[in-house]
Order: structure tokens, then sequence, then C-alpha cells
């Protein structure tokens, strides 16, 4: 019982981690343009209407697909350790949380590709090229800490790193760091790295037919997404952290990163997208795989 | 005064709905005529829009709002049409020009509709021709306010009075039916299937 | 013992007397598959069962005997496969109703040398009971089916360099170690090496070419795509699962223990160069397997070079030679087998609804066979390795063996391969179950009970092994034990690796899932009401697909699913065509000799020439 209300709590403040991350996303690329922006909590209003809207489905498919992409997202989060600190305590494998993740993934596309509508099933197409794109530089940089560390768990990568920024693997390993933020614009699905949204190209890809709770539930998808991603990054790089606040503000300063880059680029097509990640990133990675293990 | 009555009833629930709804306007703009050009400048950064969260979407399952910027030749009624229904509810328009209320200066082409508000329900009429950006904001700012005191029920009216609008619609629409061959849709279908099929 | 063995062959027998009673036989056939399984129960445990039939004949001075033995190893084959075997063979009963012939006896056959396979304790029986089970397939493939001749001779030419280079193994093996019994010639090949290394090399190899060529690994990886795609789906199904499978026991049994017991060289402070050879072509099995399977339009063309694919992993296990590795090998064995069988249930039960393999030709059928649709999804997220269901364990324990022995670019091509994975599988599910609903296919409607039920006993069993692999994980560690190996005797829901802190519990893996769709449920169920609309009914830019002759056909983008990823791919596969240089050898071979071409057109000659060979070479032993 105690468990269930600590994963009801953890995801939850997740989702609202995630949404306020977005909103002020959102308020930081209209600074960059100029503009005054949305308020910071835009993202929950966005929630809030969407939720309250009529939508339109096409078969049970759909609606099983949105509760799995949700289901598999909040499953991967409760596998990050937030701050030390996790929902149900167990071994915080790298592997399996990146496996986990993949159904998130499965189910949004399934999703998607159940309203029938070309668009959406191009968008899908995309983004598991995309997919495939990323995670070969970001699991070689993976691949790189764990041999390193002699261990797959995410916990125990992080404290290893404790002591001071220059414990950090950012530091102690910078090409791997860079690779990783590279390949994380990818995951995050962001800017160089969007093809599979391009709302002028496809119409939004994945998202063409959805609307009202269906588009709620991508967004709190996304959110959650935001949230275990940076929770990844901060784990491996920036050496987990000693309390939940701390957590989170090191979490936003990745996203900030990923937000700065997203403000000012534009889009690559899918091919050149994949080529770049297995060229550039990759071969920064290996860089840095060949510095570990020699 | 029925309206007021229910406005009564409004719970807090349905206000806290309302707030959410009118600070998060996503609008699809259906750029027919000349007004479409309005809204590149009032979303960047000089007048910015999205301050009052409003944002540009994609396609008509996710939007809130219709902008039909401009004059409407029939082909394109019948787009608009379908696009409107197949918008999820609550949903509202917003008419921009003269040319969507008196056909501006297409007033006597033989193939513009005048009144834009025989088709479909129209919440807001812009003025202006074209409006300016400020007159947009004007707009979504007064649609805000509808919204937030429960007026903004166009899209009620088109359920309640479909018998009319269909009848509008159906009057004009036959002329954009194909000359050659037969002018019901099903024939075409069926012909156009019968050529894909070999 | 020897009635596991006799009992499928006296029904194959008896129901080919009575093969006009449709009832006695399936009833016959139900009763000795039952008994097969109590039986192969009760064998668990009683590792020390032999039965040797000893004859006075010698080669190269080995003496000839049939066996039979209980090896634990070839237990869990045995067993995992007879279970999957007998639901297949269910399916089979509703697939085949129509159909004017009566499948049971072959069945029966299939069963049977199935197990002979596993069970065999010598080479001479093992020979016997592959090459039996080659022709059976030869003949299931063909099945009164001329279309489908093309592929199986390719299957038969391949299967026959397979057996015959496996024969002159044996016989080498026969001659330098005085043996043919498995697990001794093993012990005795291990020192042969430091002796004759040249002689161990060239047996190893031949062997290793064998179980490649059933296995369908790197070079003769074509032969499956070429196969599936004519042959008749249940059997398909079967041998996509347990068949492909005949390459990896003896690999497990015989290769995988003298290789790890050699003391070679190692490189990079890794591994030696024979785990090298089998893990590159692990991998580039896995990797070419998953880049063909993507550009496919036939599903079942697509789902053989997922099977190449998941045998590459296999092999990597294999390669990785800890522990580990060698578990989780074992261990993707039997979740492919379940995974395999039930995707390519769920395909023969579109097959068998709409006659097309074709992807680009179906879509939307979803709405019309939900139970075959929900099969099809429980495959593809246990094919993709996700974690609720099979598939995931064994590729955990894969990655993390070959991560503990830093073989980077093993495992990076084996994470290349299974994330690939992800966009094949979902491109069948997409252009198969989802989209829109041709027009042709409105009638389609869900299979028969008795092909329905099969495909859910495959769902329940995916989601066993997913949620309590020690299931399949407890048998195989008291196997490995009384085989000798160092293992821990797995636990039922546990998964560990020799990484720090590296042990997974599915079964909070699942649990966590059931919180999340609770949480997502709740949320779902928070929204407002949502209303199902028509399929057709979708956001075109308000232009009606109708008009403009857009059927459903054409409205699905299903055809050429990952074309800007595939330009990438062209020039590379227009260079390098393995496939082309095995049909150029073909085409000389052709010309060649059109008397050999003759007599493979017709299935007896080769049958014969074959025998003749196989005949010479045992007398021609028997003489010296």
């Amino acid at each position: 019982m105690i468990a269930a209300i600590r994963v009801f709590g953890y995801s939850l403040f997740a989702i609202f981690i995630g949404l306020l991350f977005m909103g002020i996303g959102r308020k930081i690329i209209a600074r960059i343009q100029l503009r005054l922006g949305p308020p910071f909590y835009q993202a929950f209003l966005d929630v809030g209407k969407l939720f309250a809207r009529k939508s339109i489905t096409h078969n049970f498919v759909m609606d099983l697909g949105m509760i799995m992409s949700l289901a598999g997202l909040l499953s991967t989060m409760l596998f990050v350790p937030v701050a030390g600190h996790m929902a149900i305590k167990t071994s915080s494998n790298l592997i399996l949380i990146i496996y986990l993740m993949a159904i998130g993934h499965l189910g949004m596309a399934m999703a998607a590709a159940a309203s029938g509508n070309p668009n959406a099933t191009i968008g899908v197409s995309r983004a598991l090229t995309m997919m495939l794109g990323y995670e070969i530089p970001f699991f070689t940089v993976m691949l790189g800490l764990i041999i390193f560390n002699g261990t797959s768990s995410l916990e125990l990568i992080a404290q290893s790193q404790a002591g001071g920024i220059l414990n950090w693997n950012m530091v102690k390993f910078p090409l791997g760091f860079l690779a990783a933020e590279i390949a994380l614009q990818a995951i995050m699905g962001e800017k160089p790295f969007d093809a599979m949204v391009a709302p002028a190209e496809i119409a939004s890809g994945p998202m063409v037919e959805l609307g009202g709770k269906y588009l709620g539930l991508a967004f709190l998808t996304h959110a959650v997404s935001i949230f275990v991603e940076t929770g990844i990054m901060v784990n491996l790089f920036m050496g987990g952290a000693s309390n939940v606040f701390t957590f989170v503000l090191k979490q936003f300063e990745i996203y900030l990163i990923t937000i700065l880059i997203e403000a000012v680029f534009p889009r690559f097509r899918i091919e050149q997208a994949v080529k770049f990640l297995w060229t550039v990133p990759m071969s920064i990675a290996v860089v840095q795989l060949a510095i570990i293990l020699l | 005064m029925e309206d007021l009555k229910a406005n009564d009833k409004r719970s807090y629930i349905d206000n806290l709905i309302d707030f959410f709804r009118k600070r998060s306007i996503w609008m699809l703009h259906y750029c027919t005529g000349c007004g479409a050009v309005e809204l590149p400048p009032s979303m960047t950064s000089r007048w910015d829009i999205e301050r009052f969260g409003i944002v540009p979407m994609a396609t008509p399952r996710q939007a809130d709002v219709l902008l039909v910027t401009g004059y409407v030749s029939l082909k394109t009624l019948k787009r608009i049409i379908k696009i409107y229904e197949q918008m999820p509810e609550p949903k509202w328009v917003l008419a921009f020009g003269s040319c969507t209320v008196n056909g501006g200066i297409y007033w006597d082409s033989y193939n513009t509709i005048t009144n834009l508000a025989e088709y479909i329900p129209v919440d807001i009429t812009v003025s202006g021709c074209m409006p300016r950006p400020e007159a947009v904001i004007d707009a979504l700012q007064t649609l805000m306010e509808m919204i937030q005191s429960g007026e903004g029920g166009a899209y009620k009216k088109y359920k309640e009075n479909y018998e009319y609008y269909k009848k509008n619609q159906d009057r004009v629409l036959r002329k954009t039916a194909p000359i050659l061959g037969s002018s019901e849709t099903e024939s075409i279908y069926q012909e156009k299937e019968g050529n894909y099929e070999t | 013992m020897v009635e596991i063995l006799l009992v499928p062959l006296i029904t194959a027998f008896i129901s080919d007397i009575f093969i006009k009673n449709k009832r006695l036989v399936w009833f016959l056939f139900l009763i000795s598959n039952g008994y097969i399984l109590y039986k192969l129960y009760s064998l668990y445990g009683k590792w020390d069962l032999t039965y040797i039939l000893n004859t006075d004949y010698q080669i190269f001075g080995a003496k000839l005997s049939l066996g039979l033995s209980n090896n634990p190893l070839g237990w869990y084959f045995a067993f995992f496969s007879a279970v999957v075997t007998l639901v297949i063979a269910i399916f089979s009963i509703g697939f085949n109703t129509n159909s004017k012939g009566n499948v049971a006896p072959i069945w029966m056959l299939i069963i049977f040398a199935n197990l002979g396979i596993f069970y065999a304790a010598d080479w001479i029986t093992f020979f016997m009971m592959w090459e039996l089970m080659g022709w059976t397939s030869f003949f299931a493939i063909t099945n009164g089916n001329t279309k489908a001749l093309d592929g199986a001779k390719y299957y038969l030419a391949l299967s026959l360099l397979g057996g015959s280079s496996m024969l002159i193994a044996i016989l080498l093996l026969g001659a330098y170690t005085k043996t043919f019994i498995i697990i001794t010639s093993a012990y005795r090949l291990i020192q042969l090496f430091n002796l004759a290394e040249g002689v161990f090399t060239t047996i190893l190899l031949l062997f290793i070419m064998a179980f490649f060529i059933k296995s369908a690994i790197f070079p003769f990886y074509m032969w499956p795509s070429k196969v599936y795609a004519v042959g008749p789906e249940d059997y398909i199904a079967f041998m996509s699962s347990v068949m492909i499978k005949y390459g990896i026991y003896p690999m497990a049994i015989f290769i995988v223990p003298v290789i790890g017991n050699l003391q070679l060289p190692k490189i990079f402070n890794a591994g030696n160069w024979m785990q090298y050879f089998i893990g590159y072509l692990g991998a580039l099995s896995a990797v070419v397997g998953t880049l063909l399977a993507m550009f496919q339009t036939d599903m079942k063309k697509l789902f053989a070079y997922s099977s190449v694919a998941n045998m590459g992993y296999i092999l990597l296990g294999f390669a990785s030679m800890s522990i580990v590795g060698f578990e989780g090998s074992l261990f993707h064995v039997v979740n492919h087998i379940v995974l395999k069988a039930a995707i390519f249930l769920s395909l023969a039960a579109v097959v068998y609804r709409t006659g097309e393999s074709e992807m680009h030709k179906l879509g939307g059928l979803v709405y019309k066979m939900p139970i075959t649709f929900l099969t099809f999804l429980f495959g593809i997220i246990a094919a993709a390795g996700i974690p609720p269901l099979n598939g995931f364990g064994s590729k955990w324990m894969i990655i993390q063996a070959l991560m503990e022995k830093k073989m980077v670019v093993l495992v990076i091509s084996m994470v290349f391969a299974s994330t690939g994975a992800f966009m094949y599988l979902f491109r069948a599910l997409v252009s198969i179950f989802l989209g829109q609903l041709p027009e042709r296919y409105k009638d389609v409607k869900e299979v028969p009970y008795t092909m329905s039920i099969p495909m859910i006993i495959m769902m329940g069993l995916m989601l066993l092994i997913g949620v309590v692999p020690g299931v399949v994980m407890k048998p195989l560690t008291i196997a490995l034990d009384a085989l000798g190996y160092k293992v821990d005797i797995a636990t039922w829901t546990t998964l560990s690796s020799s990484f720090k802190n590296a042990t997974i519990d599915l079964k909070i893996v699942f649990y966590m899932f059931a919180m999340g769709i609770v949480v997502a449920a709740l949320m779902y169920l928070f929204g407002n009401k949502s209303e199902t609309i028509p399929q057709h009914d979708n956001y075109t830019a308000g232009e009606n697909p109708i008009e403009w002759g857009v059927d459903a056909d054409k409205f699905n983008y299903s055809y050429s699913f990952y074309q800007p990823f595939k330009e990438m791919f062209d020039p590379l596969f227009e260079r390098i065509s393995i496939d082309r240089f095995f049909s150029s050898i073909g085409k000389n071979f052709e010309y060649i000799s059109p008397t050999i071409q003759g007599l493979y057109k017709r299935g007896e000659g080769a049958v014969l020439l074959f025998s003749i060979g196989v005949l010479l070479f045992i007398l021609g032993g028997w003489i010296l």
C-alpha cells in the first residue's frame, strides 16, 4: 500500500517537474526570440484544457496505445534514482531503463498509427529511424561509463562521482558528455532532430489525429520523458545529487542546454539526422570509449 | 435570460475549466485570403500572442479556434466545413475582414460566398480590410472573455440548427461538382474507384 | 527412455493407416502428444538414463553404436520445443481443416525427429535424425505446391551441403578420436588440439558450417526468407521457432565447451580468435538480418530475417564464453521459440483469412481480428525485448555478458540490432493490423477456436516467461549444473549478471509497469469523454481522399516504410550481395552439369544420389 502511494507520488512529481520544465522552456525560447512568452505555468493550463476537452478516437488501439505510452514512461521513471531515492528499492539497471523506455515509444507509435492517418505513420517511421540513430552513440557513451565503473547500475555510477565537481563524469569524460548531449537532443526530439514532428510538413506527425485527452496524455508522456532523460543524464554525468532540489536544478541545467540548442537551429531531414548522429557524436563517443578502454 | 440562469448555475469546476480554455487557445489558421499575412506579425516578436497562451496548431483535432482569414471561395468552403466538423468541441470560429461578412471586394463574384456565418457558425468577426494585428489580438481577447463568461457557444448552434446550415451549404456546394461526369459525389467515388481497381 | 521416440513413430504409422478418419487420427495425435509431454516431464532430473544399441561395425576404428541419452541440455531443448510444437500442431488442425490431406502423420514424424535430435547420444543417431528432419521439411514445404519448389530446392541444396560437411566432420572425428559418442568426442577433441591443430580446426569448421547452415547464420542467411515465403504457414511457424534452433543445440553441447576449454592466446584481454570468429559472424547476422528485415515487403520474409538476427544474438551470447552469456543464449533459445511461434501463428491466421502475405496489401485488420492482433502485439513486444514480456531477460543477460567481457564492437552491434528490431517489428504491426481497412477485407472474421486458443496459450506463455523467468531459468540452471558448469540455481523472478549490483527483479518490473498502467488509466478516465469515429474520418487538409481516387491501399503509408533510411544503405547493398554470389555459383553449377540439375528437379534423384553417397561412406569405413 505504501509502495503504491509512493509510486503515485513519484509519478505526480515527475509529471509536475516535466510540465514545469516545458513551460519554462517555452518562456526561455520566447525570450531568446525577443518575445514576452507565455507564463511559466502555461503547460499546466494546456494540459488542463486538453483533459477538459472532448476528443475523438478511431478505435480501442488508440486508447490502449496512449495509456501504454504513459505507463511505459512512468515505469521507466520509477527506475531512475532521484537524488538516490527510488519509489521501490531495486537495482536501477541502465539496460533495463533503456529497454523500458522503448515501451513508451512503442505505445505512442501504436496509438498514432492506429488513427490510420498517413501523416502519423510517416512520423512514426521517422521517429523509429531517429531512434536507431541516437541509440547507438548514446549507448556507446554509456558503455564506456559502464566498463569504467564495472557496473551497469545507474545508482552506483551516480555514487561513484561523489565528492565535488571534479569527480563528475562530465569533467572526467568531456568527450562522452558532448556526444551524449548531442544524442540527448535527438532523444528529446528537439530541434535539429525533430523531423518526426515537423508541423508544417507532416502536420505534427504522430500527433496528427490526437486531440483532447489523447493529446493531454501525449503531453504528460512528453513531460515524464523530459524528467527521465534529464534524470539519466544527471545521474550519469553530474553525479546525481544529495537532495531532490539540487537534483531538479541539475536536471534543469541539462534541459536548458537542450532548449538553447532548440531555439536557434533549423531542422535536419531524417536521413541527414541519422547520418549526422552516426558520424559526429558516434565518432566522439568512440574516441571516448577508446580512451576508457586503453 | 436563460443564458444568465445558466451562468448562475456554473460550478467552480466549470469556471476552472473555462479559465483553462481561455488561457490556452490553440488556433488553426485556415489561410485563405490576404488575412493570413497578418498572422506572422501577431505571432512573432512585435505583438507576440503567445503571451496569452495562443499558439498555432497543425491539425483541426488539436485546435480550439478556426481562423478563416479572408474571402472564401466555394471550393475552399467545402474544405472549411470538413475541417470545422473534424474539430472536437468546444470550438470557435474567428472570421477575418469584410470578405467573410459581405464578400468584400468579391461581393459579386460567382465563385465566392458573401457571408460565412450562413454556412458555419461564426463567433467573432474582425473588422477591417485587412485587420491589423491589434485588431486580431483584440478579437482573440474578446473571445477569451466570451469563453470565461460562457457565451462563446456558437458551435452548439451548429448542432441545433444543422438543417439550416446544411441547406445553405448544399445550395452553394452544388456548384463545385465537376461539370464533366455526374454531379453526385457517390458516382464520382465509384467511377474513381473503378479506375483504380483495374 | 526409448518409448519417447517409439510412441510418435508408431502413432505416425497408425495415423497413416487410418488417415481417412480425421477424428480418430487427431484423437490419437493428442493422446500420444500428451503422453510424450508427460514422459518428458517425468524424465526431468534423471540425467543418467541411456539406451545404447551396439553394432559390430567399426568406422575408422571407432565403434558404431546407436544410442539415446537424457542429456540435461537436450532435455531442456526437447521439453520446451515439444510444448511449442504441440501448440503449433493444434493450430495446424484448424489451419488445415479445409485441405484434403491430413497433416497429423507428418507432425508426428516431425515430433519424432525433433526428439531424436535432442536425445541422440552419438553423432550417427544425431546425423540420422538431422537428415530425417531435413527431408521431412523438404516434403512439408513443397506439400502439393509447385510454386514452393524453388525455395525448397534452395533449402535442399544448402541442407545437403551442411549434411555432407557434417558427415565428413563426423567421420574425421571418428577417425581421430575413436568414438562417436558426443560428450566423449568433445573431451577427446580438446586433447586433439595440442596434437594436430590443423585437423582440429578442420573438424570444428566443418561442424560449425553445418550448424550455421541449419541456423541461418551470416553467410547462409538467405534460405529462411526463400523458404518461409513459399511454405505453408503452420509449418513455417515450426521451422522458424523450433527447427532453426537445431544448429544451436549442438553448438551448445559440443562447440562451446570445446572452444571454451582451449588455451588460446587472448586478443585485447577479451577473448581468443575462435570466440571472435563466432562473435563476429553472430554480430554480422544480427546486423545484416536486421537491416534486411527492415526493407522487406513480405511479412514472412521480414520475420525470416528477424530469425536470422535472433540467431545472431544467440551466437553473441556464446561468443562471450561467460556463464551469464551462455545462460542468456540458452534462455534466448526458448524465448525465441515461444515468441517466434506466436508471431508466425498470428501471421498464419492473417494469411488464413486474407490469403495475402504482402504487408502493403493488408491493413486495418485490428477491427476484424482482435485476438490475432493481440497475439502479434505481444509477440513483437517480446521480440523487441521490452520488459513485461519474455525476450527481454535473455537479451539483457547477453548484453551484460558482452559488456563484462569488454567486447565493445559485439555489444554495440547487438544494441544496433535490437534497436533496429523496433523498426521492422513495428512496421509489420502498422502495415498489417493498423491503418485503413481495404474494402476487400470487410467480411474478414476472427479465426476459429482451434486457431485462437493456441494463440492465447502463446500469449500466456510469453507473459509467464517474461514475469517469472524462473520457469525456464530453473530447469536451465539445474541442467547446466548437472553438466558440470559452475552456476547458481536461478530464482523464480530475478536475473543476475556478474556486474556489481546487477540483479534485476522482473516481478518488480511487472508491478511497476502495472502501476504505471493504473496511473495512466486514472489520467485517462479523468479526462473528458471521447467519441469513436470511423477510421476513414481523418485529417487530410480538408480533402476527401475518395474523391481523388485514394482508396485504403493508397491511403496507408506502408509500401516503402523506411525509404529515406533505405537510401542510405542502397550503395552498400548494391555492392555487396552474398545472395548474388550464391546464385552465381548456382548458375555456373547448372550450366556445367545439366544432368545433376535434372536430378535436383525431381526430388527422388537427389534422394537417391545422397543415399548412395551415405552408403558408400559407411561401407568404406567398414571395409577400412
